[in-house]
Order: C-alpha cells, then sequence, then structure tokens
C-alpha cells in the first residue's frame, strides 16, 4: 500500500490502480503506544528498527517487544507513514529474514484491543493501535 | 567447454544426513529436560513456478551444459544447482518449493529446518538446505549451530526465495559456485551503532557435496567438491534507504571425479586455496531501487581467478517494478594475470504484486560469453515465474 504522499506521484504512471488504495488509506490513523513506564523518547528511525528487527532493545538499553497487528487499515497505515513501506516490501524484507535464520517478525494480534492490553500488561512493549483506540492504559508516543 | 573450469556447486547428501544426528540428540536432550512441554512450533514456506525458453542463439558450441545431456543451444540460469534451460518451454530447471519449520524451546532457543524440492539438473530432489539450533547469548548476539546457506554475496543465502527480490533469479554468472552451503557454527551481531542498524556475522565450517551440479554442466561423470576449513564474515550497515554490505570467505577446496583427486593438481597437495569477497551497495528510496555488486575471486593458483559486477536500477510504479540490470564476470587464468573470458548478461525485468504474498515476473535476458579469440556465446532467454511465500 503506497502512502497518500507517494500515490499522488505515481498516480500518473500507475493508470488508475491506486483507487482503491486511496480509499483504505485514507480510512487509517494509527498511533504508536509502549507501556506507561517506558520514558525512552522515540523517533520514526528507532521505531522502524525495532518493528524491522534491525534492533531488539530501546535506546536506553531496556529490552523491546514490538506487536504487530495481523492485518487491517492501521497495520497499513504504520506501515506507510512510519516503516515507510508497503506491505508487499515488507514482506519481501521479512522473506529474506525467515528464511535465513535472521531476525523474527514481530507477534502478531488481532486487532487494537488486544494489542491496547498486550502493550498495557507489557513493560518493554510497544505497539499500534487506531487512533481513537489508544487510552490512558497506555503512552502514545508518536501520533 | 569453457576455457576456465567453471565455477563448482554442491548437493547435499550423506553429509546433512551426518549432521541430522547430532542436532536429532540435541532435541531430544532438550526434551528430556523438560522444554519439549513448551516447544513451540511454526512453519512457512516459498516457491515459484518458473517458465522459460533460450528464444534465440548465436555463436559457437563450447560444450557448456554438455550436448550429450541436453539439447543445446541452451542457457544456464542457475550453476549451482545445473539449472538448465533450452530452446523449448520447460517448468524444470528453475520452479522450486521450500518448507520451513520452527521449533521454538524458550523465547532465546530454537531450531529451524528447511527442505527445497526442485526438479534442476534433469532430477527432482529434495535438499536439506538449512538445519541449525539457534541461541540468542543476548539482545544482540546469537549463535546458530549446524547447517546453512553459504553467504558468499548479497542474495546468496536467499537466491532460491525468489519471492524476496525483484528478478527472476540472480545473475548467473557472478552467483554460480560450486557450493551453496555449509555445515559449522556462526555467530551474530544485530544492533543499533550510532543510528545504522548493524549485522554482522562470522561463521566456519565445511561442505562436502557429491555428485556436483556445476561439474555436470561439463560432463555426466559425477565430481565430488569439498570446501575445507572454511570461514568467513559479513558486515551490513542499513539506515532508511541505504544498505552496505561487505563479505570475505575463505576455504581450501578440492575436487574429486571418478575418485581421482582432480583440482587441485596431486602433486601440489590435497587442498588449495580460495577467497571470495564481495561489496553492495543497495539504494531504495523514494520508489528508486539501485543494486549493485562488485565481487572478488582468487582461486590460484590451482584454479582461475573473476572479477565479477552487478549494477541494476528501477522504479517501483505501485504494483509494478520494472528494472534494468546488468551483470559481467571477467575470468582470469590465473592470478588476474591474464584475461579469458568475458560473461555478461543484460536483464530486463518486471515485477508486479499480485497480492502480499506473491507476485508474477516476467524477464528478458541477453547473455554473451566473450571468448576473447574472435568467437563467442549469445543466447537470450525469455522466463516467467509466479513466486509465493506462505
Amino acid at each position: 500500500m503506497m502512502s497518500n504522499k507517494h500515490t499522488t506521484r505515481t498516480t500518473w504512471a500507475a493508470a488508475g490502480l491506486c483507487l482503491g488504495l486511496l480509499a483504505s488509506a485514507a480510512q487509517a490513523d494509527a498511533v504508536v503506544i509502549v507501556h506507561p513506564s517506558n520514558a525512552t523518547a522515540l523517533d520514526d528511525e528507532q521505531i522502524s528498527k525495532i518493528f524491522l528487527g534491525q534492533t531488539k532493545t530501546f535506546a536506553g538499553g531496556g529490552e523491546a517487544v514490538p506487536v504487530d497487528q495481523k492485518e487491517g487499515a492501521a497495520r497499513e497505515d504504520f506501515g506507510n507513514k512510519v516503516l515507510k513501506k508497503n506491505q508487499a516490501q515488507l514482506k519481501a524484507l521479512w522473506a529474506r529474514q525467515i528464511f535465513t535464520g535472521g531476525a523474527k517478525p514481530p507477534k502478531e494480534l488481532s486487532g487494537d484491543d488486544e494489542v491496547l492490553k498486550f502493550v498495557a500488561a507489557t513493560p518493554g512493549a510497544i505497539g499500534y493501535v487506531e487512533a481513537g483506540k489508544a487510552n490512558s492504559s497506555v503512552k502514545v508516543v508518536k501520533r | 567447454m569453457r576455457k576456465l573450469p567453471p565455477k563448482l556447486p554442491t548437493p547435499p547428501t550423506s553429509r546433512t544426513r551426518s549432521l541430522l544426528k547430532p542436532l536429532s540428540l540435541a532435541i531430544g536432550l532438550l526434551g528430556a529436560s523438560g522444554l519439549s512441554q513448551a516447544v513451540d512450533f511454526s512453519y512457512s514456506g516459498f516457491g515459484n513456478v518458473t517458465l522459460g525458453k533460450v528464444v534465440s542463439a548465436g555463436g559457437i558450441d563450447i560444450g557448456c551444459p554438455d550436448g550429450a545431456q541436453w539439447n543445446c543451444p541452451c542457457l544456464i540460469a542457475d550453476f549451482s544447482h545445473g539449472s538448465v534451460y533450452e530452446q523449448k518451454w520447460s517448468l524444470k530447471p528453475e520452479s522450486r518449493i521450500g518448507l520451513q519449520g520452527n521449533w521454538t524451546f524458550t523465547p532465546d532457543l530454537s531450531f529451524t529446518a528447511q527442505g527445497v524440492a526442485r526438479h534442476a539438473a534433469q532430477k527432482a530432489k529434495a535438499d536439506l538446505e538449512w538445519a541449525y539450533l539457534s541461541y540468542n547469548l543476548t539482545p544482540q548476539l546469537t549463535v546458530q549451530l549446524g547447517r546453512k546457506r553459504l553467504p558468499l554475496f548479497f542474495y546468496s543465502d536467499y537466491q532460491d526465495v525468489s519471492y524476496a527480490y525483484s528478478w527472476v533469479r540472480v545473475p548467473p554468472d557472478v552467483y554460480g559456485w560450486a557450493v551453496v552451503n555449509y555445515n559449522g557454527a556462526n555467530l551474530t551481531y544485530r544492533g543499533d551503532v550510532a543510528g545504522w542498524a548493524v549485522k554482522s556475522t562470522v561463521y566456519a565450517g565445511s561442505e562436502h557435496t557429491k555428485k556436483n551440479p556445476i561439474a555436470k554442466l561439463e560432463t555426466a561423470s559425477p565430481s565430488d567438491i569439498n570446501w575445507d576449513q572454511m570461514w568467513g564474515v559479513d558486515l551490513e550497515l542499513n539506515r532508511d534507504w541505504f544498505t552496505a554490505r561487505l563479505a570475505l570467505n575463505k576455504s581450501k577446496q578440492q575436487q574429486f571425479r571418478d575418485g581421482l583427486q582432480t583440482s587441485p593438481d596431486p602433486a601440489t597437495g590435497t587442498h588449495s586455496p580460495q577467497t571470495f569477497a564481495a561489496l553492495s551497495f543497495v539504494i531504495d528510496k523514494d520508489n528508486w531501487l539501485l543494486r549493485s555488486e562488485i565481487s572478488y575471486i582468487d582461486r590460484s593458483p590451482a584454479r582461475g581467478s573473476y572479477r565479477g559486477r552487478m549494477i541494476g536500477a528501477g522504479y517501483r510504479f505501485d504494483k509494478f517494478t520494472p528494472m534494468v540490470t546488468v551483470s559481467q564476470l571477467k575470468a582470469y587464468n590465473n592470478a588476474f594475470t591474464t584475461l579469458a573470458e568475458k560473461d555478461a548478461m543484460t536483464s530486463f525485468s518486471l515485477r508486479y504484486d499480485l497480492s502480499d504474498t506473491s507476485s508474477i515476473k516476467a524477464q528478458y535476458d541477453r547473455s554473451r560469453w566473450d571468448l576473447l579469440d574472435g568467437n563467442d556465446v549469445r543466447r537470450k532467454l525469455v522466463t516467467l515465474s509466479y513466486d509465493f511465500v506462505f
């Protein structure tokens, strides 16, 4: 799935193939959440490294436990905005890791509620949910 | 016949089976210690159905691949596995399927095995490509013990997983070598250093192959090829859209045909040294793709030496990724003193992402082996491929 920016830039060449993508991309607005006790400052680059299996720790040294969503608009929005990759690109990146003994992909949970519960209960957890779903049980680090 | 003994490949065999014994024992011990109650099993896989045909042929016939085994003119699409396309459509040379099982005993201890079935080298077979125990010493350090693919070049250890890259295949002349696995141990560091994602692996081991497919390209008489006392190190750096990788591998090779040592000359000893080195740059920025690699292979004095290079550029138009890629391998008779052959390929490829787990690709390759004596071997190949992961 392309980001809005990229979709706009390539629509002339994609000849209308992006119409469906535009519609679904516009529906999501994911926010990144951590456990309330986590005081680490995080930018997109650091979040990407954690979710792409390039590092297993936060900048402060604590072990990071990333949690992904199995599917849905929030997953696509997070991939586009923070990881800056569409779902096919991410799958190809993980195929290299999985089949060469590299990093293991984050645990996948079904939907915002499961992610909220997991992050609220796990000190090193980092995940993402639909913006309106975040509550006081977690800390939002990236909107 | 190519002027130089080409690069030589690997069929996993009894060595693979013998490797499984200690791994099975280790798993058995883990089970006996009570960890088996917590074993979490998962599986995944990959595959491709690839149809190809040599559509044009010119130049001379140099007998590689062997005209007694293949109906040439032909093009070798994968030296390591003996994949050869003839002038008729065929699914056999490159189609394959891989299945991987992962047993997680604790969050830090796991065992992974991967088998790949294919019909390359005119024979259906299933090989154990990977079988290793993996243990996380720290969040940054992982040690692995067992059988793995050999990471000589950027795409070497995942070249079977064609879904993971844009082409139908990696450039064959540059990537075609005799040994593609090793049995041994490795230690990998993975972490964030000054903003760079750093991954570095050191490894050591060996591989003995029977009826090596690369040697079969020259003659049906089987060759056994061994790479012993092997060690290597690689370093991969990534930041946002930029990735660089540096790799070094050293080993001692020997080759037998019909039980007789054919390389090195027995008068000089049982083994001869060889060094592989490669430097790669990958750029993936704003939908532009650039993939490049230079390689250096010194197998003197017993065998030839080589310099390889590859560069490909493409642009991602939503689900379409067209690419143009040029690769070249220069073969030298000895220690880079006399250039003997130049093998070049230009590839035009188009990938379409069918879904998040599958793609279709079309590729047109123009290959030319320049024998530097006024003769050459020219081939054009068309391939269509459906690639998937699950």
